[in-house]
């Protein structure tokens, strides 16, 4: 070998060396920013490092275009339009990059998850407006679920139609999670009377009584998973009176519960059966703090638990390939929520995940979980909804249509006390909940996620430093708390006591108080002044719901149920007789008087609300109309939309906003042949 | 077949997991725990020959002491009190200040300890003719069969509504809520197996004992809670109504004090209430007979 030739091969090597030295310093930046974005949830932090790595790497195009689309998530999570450009960017500039492209595609697109992998998706129709959706039929046709009464229905996939098994106002109770049997011919469902819940099963023909198969008055909810392909067991979870979960097993001859595991106070989104019964796969929090989860497998017998999947990312259960040679799960690890499986055999897991489909999961899809066949079922969410400011003329009480932005998705948006950030609540992909906020319309957004799993109803303190909600923490506690607006650290400042539920909290003008509604075992209706420093209360309005009786309308959709005057004098809220057709908007005025009619209508459904009120607290909004306090004509407000809603006034009384749309299931889609080949052939 | 020998090894207790977690490199048998069972008490692990395992955790104690701290080797004393060694197959991590994640490496340290056993493990496996990893595998495995459940109150809670008075009823009430007692003992176990400061070591100014970090010490369970006083892990409070009235003070006040404990202001009938729930933590023992 010649000197010429050695010093080539040596710069060869030297060469090759640098380049997989640089290839992996754009991985490990891109991966650093992954963390910045989905672990410490700093989206702005993680737009900065990724356009870092788009203007560094442009020669490493794997990388660059997966840095633009998570650049591009970054920026659709805080609603700002540039994550379209980045997308299209992407499309345009990046066609050899295929999962970037069929990331950038999909989100682009908004229907159907692209193809990856060769599976095969497939619309099978519209989905039952449900409050809870089950799990598909064994054999794909039918999927039950819990409408938004209580009522458990089946909805038959080929035909549209629905049928009730059980009715929730004869049955006094409701209906909640529900699984089929692997034979198809039951349904096991969970049941919530007041107070307790248990697990039943009801024949599908809808023809025999419901067999109660669990019940204890020491356990909140008993909610089953999955049903056994032999038959033998439900796996269900518990949340028990501490508010702690118990993953279990319920017999399905007699009942009898087997506690195979206790978890923290979050516990399982979904839990899976092998095909071959031994096992069983679910998905629990990486830590007590953590909003990410990882995927075990337990041994039914309780002899063993396996770590299937321990990732940095949101990794959850979805099922098993026919076989039970593959495990399956959703994870966002590569930005996105996509399907992804891994090997098992003999009780072990070998290998590592491969992605058997791009843009999968619970970004925008509601699992229902898998058919005999393999065969993935999964509801498409709509479009969600999105936060609206618009200027509204007040003599003609018509939103200026002209003016109408819609800027961002979320809800309940809500203006500072100064009137120059928008707050909104965000339903995030991960299942989490954030509250954004926006400097004017245009601005920068912050996002702030407090270790909340659910908040409603954020309200401004009035020196814009914090936020009172009704929300649970990650111990399961709800109450009313403080949300700080710049840390998000939360604070517990009325507890629900057992028996009763606290919420729509208002703090008063000068910060010292708040308002708020206790309800007590759905009997007793108050609103409650507190004082914040030394806890004392006093009950402003009180009414017993007995039959026959006032009962005070609850908070619902959009509305905190009732709702405070901007000077702290006025308090408004709904009342209708029990089993009556008519609502009244009462107002009180704090420090004196009696409780005072202002605005009464038809209204069957109970769909009247306590809104907003006007800046200067001369009139509030409420059924669509703003009613003046002084007595006058209550004025219709035309929000242009009927699926509008959650109105607020900006602080100079000449802009409004409010929320669009909803997040309820549309379709019903199914996933096919989502294995890759080399996986399917092994 | 491991679950066949655990199931000979182990009988899970009424409201207890059935999932027991067991290392796959130090599977149960009823020959390696009833080795750690002897081992267990077996004196020779100590340097002077005058202390076991047992000394200082008694099996008719819960596996406690009744002493604030216990004399080592040579009388020499040791610096937190024993604990319960209760339902420790479920735990995560173990000494009062967690140092240590598995039962494997826990059972070898007090053999070990100056305070304690103060024995090399070389001389401790001539002594007893056995590898110091077999010695560890078998008094892990004893000690994960040391388990309490089927107390009144699991009972209780699987249905049976006549196993608690009414008294401890409303103890459970209190535990669950305005005792705020589930925000750190919770689960079947009645811990989180996490440290939190509750400022039983801060005196004076300062802490006598650091634990894990700024006074934090590990949350122990309350099973068998009334035969194992006395309380926390300098063994500072003799009884449980000192425990309670510590906690309804709300801890002692210091700058690392968890945010959980805080003045609980029970009635003197939620206090008895509390204590009377407690005390109905006590159910069978395996691993002692």
């Amino acid at each position: 070998m010649t000197k010429f030739s050695k010093t080539l091969i040596l710069a060869t090597v030297l060469a090759a060396a640098l380049a997989v030295r640089a290839d992996d310093k754009a991985d490990v930046l891109l991966q650093a920013a992954m963390k910045k974005e989905t672990v410490d949830g700093d989206l702005s932090g993680a737009i900065k490092q990724y356009g870092a790595i788009v203007a560094k790497y442009k020669s490493d195009r794997a990388v660059t275009a997966m840095a633009l689309v998570h650049m591009a998530e970054c920026y659709q999570k805080l609603g700002d339009a540039q994550s379209g450009k980045l997308y299209e960017r992407v499309l345009r500039e990046y066609a050899d990059q295929k999962e970037a492209v069929a990331l950038a595609r999909a989100k682009l697109g908004g229907g159907a998850p692209a193809s990856l992998a060769g599976g095969v998706t497939r619309l099978l129709g519209n989905a039952p407006a449900g409050r809870r959706l089950g799990l598909i039929s064994p054999d794909g046709r039918y999927v039950s679920y819990a409408d938004w009464s209580g009522n458990l229905k089946l909805r038959d996939l080929s035909s549209g139609t629905d049928r009730e098994l059980v009715n929730a106002t004869s049955s006094k109770g409701t209906a909640s999670n529900s699984v089929f049997s692997p034979d198809g011919k039951h349904v096991a469902y969970s049941w919530y009377k007041n107070p307790g819940s248990d697990l039943r099963i009801i024949d599908v023909t809808g023809s025999s009584t419901p067999r109660v198969l669990y019940a204890n008055e020491d356990v909140n909810s008993t909610n089953p998973r999955d049903w056994s392909r032999d038959g033998k067991w439900i796996a269900v979870q518990l949340s028990r009176s501490d508010r702690t979960r118990q993953l279990g097993l319920v017999s399905a001859a007699d009942g009898k519960l087997r506690i195979l595991k206790s978890v923290d106070w979050r516990g399982s989104t979904a839990m899976s059966f092998s095909p071959d019964g031994r096992y069983l796969a679910y998905d629990l929090p990486a830590s007590e703090d953590s909003e990410q989860r990882d995927v075990f497998v337990l041994a039914i017998d309780g002899s063993r638990e396996v770590a299937a999947v321990v990732h940095p990312a949101n990794d959850v259960v979805r099922g098993w390939t026919p076989d039970g040679k593959h495990l399956l799960f959703t994870s966002d690890r590569t930005g996105s929520s996509s399907l992804w499986s891994l090997s098992f055999d003999a009780g072990k897991f070998q290998g590592s995940p491969e992605l058997a489909r791009a843009n999968f999961g619970a970004d925008w899809y509601s699992a229902m979980g898998q058919t005999r066949s393999g065969a993935l079922y999964f509801a498409v969410l709509g479009g969600g909804t999105l936060v609206s400011t618009a200027s509204l003329d007040r003599d003609s009480g018509k939103i200026v249509e002209s003016s109408i932005q819609q800027f961002a998705e979320g809800l309940l948006p809500l203006w500072s006390p100064d009137g120059k950030y928008l707050a909104y609540k965000y339903f995030r992909g991960d299942g989490g909940v954030s509250l954004l906020i926006r400097a004017s319309e245009s601005g920068p957004t912050r996002e702030l996620r407090p270790k909340l799993t659910y908040f409603n109803h954020p309200r401004w303190s009035p020196d814009g430093r914090s936020f009172v909600a009704h929300a649970t923490d990650f111990k399961g506690r709800t109450g009313i708390y403080k949300i700080d607006a710049q840390t998000a650290d939360i604070e517990a400042i009325v507890p629900e006591a057992p028996g009763e539920a606290v919420f729509s909290p208002w703090l008063t003008p000068d910060g010292k108080k708040i308002i708020y509604r206790r309800d007590t075992r759905g009997e007793a209706y108050s609103l409650i002044e507190r004082e914040l420093t030394s806890g004392s209360e006093r009950t402003l309005v009180s009414l017993v719901g007995l039959a026959g009786q006032t009962v005070m309308s609850p908070n619902c959709c959009n509305s905190p149920g009732f709702s405070l005057s901007p000077d702290g004098r006025q308090l408004a809220y709904v009342t209708r007789e029990r089993g009556g057709n008519q609502s009244a908007l009462t107002v009180l005025t704090l420090g004196g008087g009696e409780p005072r009619e202002l605005f009464r209508r038809d209204d069957p459904e109970g769909r009247m609300f306590a809104g907003a009120w006007t800046p200067d607290s001369q009139a509030i909004m409420s059924f669509g109309n703003l009613i003046p306090l002084d007595g006058g004509e209550p004025r219709r407000i035309d929000l242009l939309r009927r699926d509008a809603g959650g109105l607020q006034f900006h602080p100079d009384g000449k802009r409004v906003a409010f929320s669009v749309g909803n997040s309820s299931p549309e379709q019903v889609w199914v996933l096919e042949n989502y294995l890759p080949t080399r996986s399917a052939s092994r | 077949m491991m679950m066949l020998l655990l199931a000979a090894a182990v009988a899970i207790p009424l409201g207890l997991d059935l999932y027991l977690p067991v290392p796959e490199d130090n599977p149960m048998s009823p020959e390696r725990v009833a080795m750690g069972s002897r081992l267990f008490s077996d004196r020779r692990l100590s340097r002077d020959g005058s202390v076991s395992c047992a000394s200082c955790h008694d099996p008719y104690r819960a596996f406690s002491t009744a002493q604030q701290v216990s004399p080592g080797v040579f009388g020499r004393m040791g610096r937190r009190n024993a604990p319960a060694l209760i339902n420790r197959a479920y735990g995560r991590s173990f000494f009062w200040d967690g140092r240590v994640a598995t039962l494997e490496e826990q059972v070898l340290k007090p053999i070990q300890d100056p305070n304690e056993m103060d024995l090399p493990l070389f001389e401790a496996a001539a002594r007893v003719g056995l590898a110091a990893d077999e010695i560890s595998r078998a008094l892990a495995s004893f000690v994960r069969s040391i388990l309490s459940g089927d107390s009144p109150f699991d009972r209780f809670i699987n249905g049976n509504r006549d196993a608690l008075t009414v008294q401890q009823q409303s103890g459970l009430q209190i535990f669950r809520g305005k005792g705020n007692c589930t925000a750190c003992h919770v689960g079947p176990n009645f811990t989180d197996e996490k440290l939190h400061n509750t400022g039983v070591a801060w005196r004076d100014s300062h802490f006598t004992d650091d634990g894990a970090g700024r006074g934090a010490f590990k949350t122990p369970t309350l099973r068998e809670i009334a035969r194992t006083a006395p309380y926390m892990h300098d063994g500072t409070l003799t009884t449980l109504e000192e425990v309670v009235e510590f906690y309804d003070r709300g801890g002692r006040p210091n700058p690392n004090l968890d945010p959980e404990i805080r003045p609980l202001r029970l009635s003197p009938a939620e206090k008895q209430a509390l204590l009377a729930f407690l005390r109905a933590l006590s159910g069978r023992i395996k691993g002692r007979e």
